[in-house]
């Protein structure tokens, strides 16, 4: 990559910027997704499974046209290309994904089966509620470990393993034949959650002018418009998808919402519909974070010295496969923790249940990890009676060390630098002991990648040019979805180019007017977009160079503030250069591609991998905490959270991810649980979703790192993801470190009532 | 909607009935249903988007307005019961300066991020400042824990409610 300077004078990089949406937003300017309107418009309302498996043998909608207002039910035979096929490992298996409209089997309560469209909300939801499905229910499996046996049901005809990946570094069984070996088996859960953005999922459709379905919607990736394509047996240039500022995504707003829904709708009636799913309806049906089941085998010398490990993995992946395969990639790659280990076997298996799907959500399968190996290494810490912090220290692994993978970690490895920095913080002013509470301290190491694993071949485009009057247009199809994206993009834009940063406008999040710049996932779009725009910003400043030498004449140039100086006593405005460019008939204009490191498919046979992911973003957390003896209620008295960012292009935006992931990370931690019973949601109601609110989460003490090694622009990291996975292991290690007597919950959440068992079980004693 | 002869709240017919009030200093006369609430009135026949659903049950707090200067819930709220009441919402208009005040700061601390609480959470804000005590951060915590944030994690937001008490008396 070509390199560029930072000028002290204009630089905006690194500095707390007041991002303009945010003023919008405050001032409540932003028109979401859900507050769009349209002339004629009609309302779309989904018929849900009521059963977790069964057939259906008849679907009877006269009821619906019985309701006055109700315009058309649209079924499976109404839908052109009926059935979604996606490649979700991205190593060639086509696997069926979920039908837009479900006309035969049912897998999960609340799989759509048809839509009504009608004049209002009201009469949509009073004709859906009027369509009678007949079903014969058949027998369902609602847990993994049932689902893998011989005789469980069938989810799927080929059975209910989604996928198995397979890490595989030395010769664990040879190793651990070895006498002396210190060993522990332990295992630990996790359960559904929800993202629970507070904007719920909608948005509007219509056909356009031209004949083109338009989608304007939350989401988080704009490329769906070719799988609305398909869907339609469209070319893909008559699907468009805007995505205005979305109300929050954390991955629920990645696999497609109400996009097929609003699209068949318009299409098939010609008239705008818009769509929003009630909080009830996104609560019970859309995908969740995967449970899992880690049981993790390790071996050690006694002097603590760790010679193997084995983890096996078992995730929920739920009635369709959507992105588990990816999720369950991204847990076996970290599944031993950023620690250097020889020997390590590792399988993770995607497991089809009739629970309701799972899919990405921040910290995508490696945030389970860390709630495994943060633990693991606890425990196996007590067992040889050494100080679990030294035997981190001993093992972190370091830059240019072989993974788990057999990859080499080619970037800065800041575990020890972020680790001390969180004891130091722990340390000082030492929670006072209330002697009727118990307190703890724990802390949780952890490494999470950004960007996509390598074979998907990432890439990411930008148009950015000049105006006439020396501003500057961004054009990057990003979805904006609150962290700040569009905004950190302007900043890198004007950094390049010397320029105020009012001075550039980002166009973003449009499939038609924006470059596409691929979804805002995977903690991938600073790296991604923030690259490709460092690419366009360098192209475009030489531009810019080339004709200030033309017309001018001169070598060498100053910027300040989009004034080009020349030492000869010259000052050049950036209109003049492009009155000067067009004189030349020289276009202040550039389109260029970023394309991530690439690398092989994973060998899934060997378990080995050249590279999976671009990189790795590394930090430690810690907590202290107050358990009440008594009820088992815990109290987070202090938090401090610090991670290596490479650079922090925006010190305000980097700590607010902090502070955000660590909140729905205790949320993880404590009390969130989206409750199934058989396949049945009973925690449908937001009431119930028990998520924290600003009374019971303390103030976050966030310490940000720069080790000026990244792969993003700048060298900056991905933050997005790392920010959420330490934050339930360290709470994990704080309950236990408070409890004492080797007394631990091994699953999430850690409720009051599990602690309160724990700590009965031994007073009974 | 607002015809001539429904300036009064009369009674027509069924369900239905005129309920006059005033939105951010407009007087309206909305035709509504008694069930309807002040959430979908607002939002389906004002065009008051600013005011979110999030839950419907008055879980979230992304709805609250200010009714007579109260924050509510307006997804629990009956439209018929804020007959000649005062609607205001960020976007009111702003004589004494505090919905500035609060926008300004809220942004200088990026206590937003998606921005969908935001709304609702500054009417909160705008009502807890008004009554002019000091309070501590974790008295703003409970003030605010009606307001469920799912981005921010609530720092930043503390951090810019702190400095607007700090700075309020002094401009009003
Ligand atoms: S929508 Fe009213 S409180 Fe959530
Ligand atoms: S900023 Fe997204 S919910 Fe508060």
């Amino acid at each position: 990559m070509a390199s560029y300077v930072l000028s002290p004078k204009t630089s905006v990089i690194g500095k707390e910027v007041i991002r303009e949406d945010v003023r919008k937003k405050v001032a409540g300017q932003v028109l979401y997704s859900g507050d769009w309107v349209m002339p004629g418009m009609l309302y779309a309302k989904l018929v849900r499974a009521m059963y977790p498996h069964a057939k259906i043998k008849k679907i009877d909608s006269r009821g619906a046209y019985q309701v006055a207002g109700v315009v058309r039910v649209i079924e499976a035979k109404d839908v052109p290309v009926n059935q979604f096929y996606d490649d979700p490992s991205g190593l060639g298996e086509k696997i069926a994904q979920h039908k837009v409209f479900q006309d035969d089997e049912v897998r999960y309560v609340g799989e759509p089966i048809c839509l009504v469209v009608a004049k209002t909300p009201e009469a949509a939801e009073k004709g859906a509620e009027a369509i009678w499905v007949d079903y014969d229910v058949l027998p369902s499996v609602h847990d993994p470990l049932e689902a893998l046996k011989e005789d469980a049901p069938l989810v799927h005809p080929n059975g209910n393993t989604v996928v198995e990946w397979n890490v595989h570094k030395g010769d664990v069984d040879a190793v651990i034949a070895e006498p002396g070996l210190v060993h522990i088996q332990r295992t630990y859960r996790t359960q559904f959650v929800d993202h629970l953005y507070l904007e719920p999922e909608s948005g509007v459709g219509w056909v356009d002018n031209d004949g083109i379905v338009t989608l304007r919607c939350a989401t988080q990736v704009l490329e769906h418009y070719r799988d609305i394509a398909r869907m339609l047996n469209l070319p893909e240039n008559r699907v468009r998808v805007i995505c205005p500022y979305v109300g929050g995504g954390f991955g629920g707003k990645e696999d497609m919402t109400v996009e097929p829904y609003l699209a068949i709708a318009a299409w098939i009636t010609q008239k705008p519909v818009k769509m929003v799913w009630s909080r009830q309806e996104s609560l019970s049906a859309r995908p969740k974070r995967h449970p899992f089941i880690m049981t993790y085998d390790v071996w050690a010398k006694p002097h603590g010295e760790l010679v193997a490990m084995k983890v096996d993995i078992i995730g929920d992946a739920g009635a369709y496969a959507m992105l588990s395969p990816r999720v369950l990639f991204a847990a076996a790659v970290v599944a031993t923790g950023p620690y250097r280990i020889d020997h390590v076997d590792v399988k993770s298996h995607a497991v089809y249940t009739h629970n309701v799907p799972t899919s990405a959500f921040r910290g995508f399968g490696a945030m389970q990890m860390a709630f495994g190996y943060e633990q693991i290494m606890e425990e196996i810490a007590q067992e040889l009676g050494i100080d679990a912090v030294e035997l981190r220290r001993r093992h972190f692994i370091r830059k240019g060390d072989r993974l788990a993978t057999g990859e080499i970690q080619d970037t800065a490895v800041w575990l020890n630098e972020t680790m001390d920095n969180v004891l130091a913080e722990l340390a000082k002013n030492p929670v006072p002991a209330d002697s009727s509470k118990r307190i703890g301290r724990g802390i949780a190491c952890t490494m999470q990648p950004y960007g996509r694993t390598v074979w998907f071949h990432d890439q990411a485009s930008c148009w950015l040019n000049l105006e006439s009057d020396g501003s500057v247009i961004l054009r990057i199809g990003v979805p904006d979805i609150g962290g700040g994206q569009a905004a950190s993009l302007c900043q890198i834009a004007a950094e390049i180019l010397h320029v105020p940063l009012e001075d550039v406008r980002p166009y973003y999040g449009d499939s038609a007017l924006t470059p596409l710049a691929g979804g805002t996932f995977a903690t991938r779009q600073l790296y991604m977009s923030g690259n490709a725009v460092v690419q366009a910003a360098l192209e475009l400043q030489e531009k810019i160079d080339h004709v200030l030498t033309m017309t001018w004449g001169e070598q060498q140039w100053q910027w300040q503030d989009g004034i080009a100086h020349s030492a000869s006593g010259l000052s050049i405005s950036l209109p003049a250069i492009y009155e000067a460019a067009s004189a030349l008939h020289y276009p202040l204009s550039v389109h260029t591609t970023f394309h991530a490191q690439v690398g092989e498919g994973y060998d899934n046979r060997q378990g080995r991998a050249h590279k999976t992911f671009p990189d790795f973003t590394f930090g430690c957390h810690g907590a202290v905490v107050e358990v009440d003896e008594d009820t088992g209620m815990v109290k987070v008295l202090r938090y401090v959270a610090s991670h290596d960012v490479g650079v922090a292009i925006n010190p305000l935006s980097v700590e607010g991810q902090i502070h955000g992931g660590v909140v729905q990370g205790l949320g993880y931690a404590l009390s969130e649980e989206v409750v199934y019973q058989e396949g049945q949601c009973v925690t449908t109601l937001f009431s119930q979703y028990m998520v924290p609110t600003a009374e019971e989460m303390p103030d976050i003490t966030a310490i940000i790192l720069e080790s000026h090694e990244g792969k993003g622009p700048f060298h900056a990291r991905g933050i997005g993801e790392p920010a959420i996975s330490p934050v339930a292991p360290a709470i994990a290690n704080a309950i236990a470190d408070a409890l004492g007597s080797r007394l631990r919950v091994r699953s999430l959440p850690i409720t009051a009532e599990k602690i309160w068992r724990e700590l009965s079980s031994t007073s009974s004693m | 909607m607002a015809d001539s002869e429904m300036n009064e709240d009369v009674q027509v017919g069924g369900d239905m009935m005129h309920v006059p009030f005033r939105v951010n200093d407009e007087q309206v006369v909305c035709h509504i249903a008694g069930h309807e609430t002040l959430l979908a009135v607002l939002r389906d026949q004002l065009g008051v988007t600013e005011v979110k659903y999030g839950c419907g049950e008055g879980a979230c707090g992304a709805c609250v307005v200010l009714v007579d200067g109260k924050a509510m819930a307006s997804c629990l709220t009956l439209c018929a019961s804020v007959e000649n009441a005062d609607i205001m919402t960020v976007k009111a208009p702003d004589p004494s300066g505090l919905w500035a005040l609060l926008q300004d700061r809220f942004a200088a601390h990026e206590a937003a991020q998606c921005g969908f609480c935001s709304p609702g959470l500054l009417a909160s804000c705008f009502a807890l400042i008004q009554r002019g005590e000091k309070l501590t951060r974790q008295q703003i915590r409970e003030a605010l824990s009606g307001h469920i944030c799912r981005c921010t994690g609530y720092h930043h937001i503390v951090d810019a409610v702190e400095e607007v008490m700090a700075l309020w008396p002094v401009m009003s």
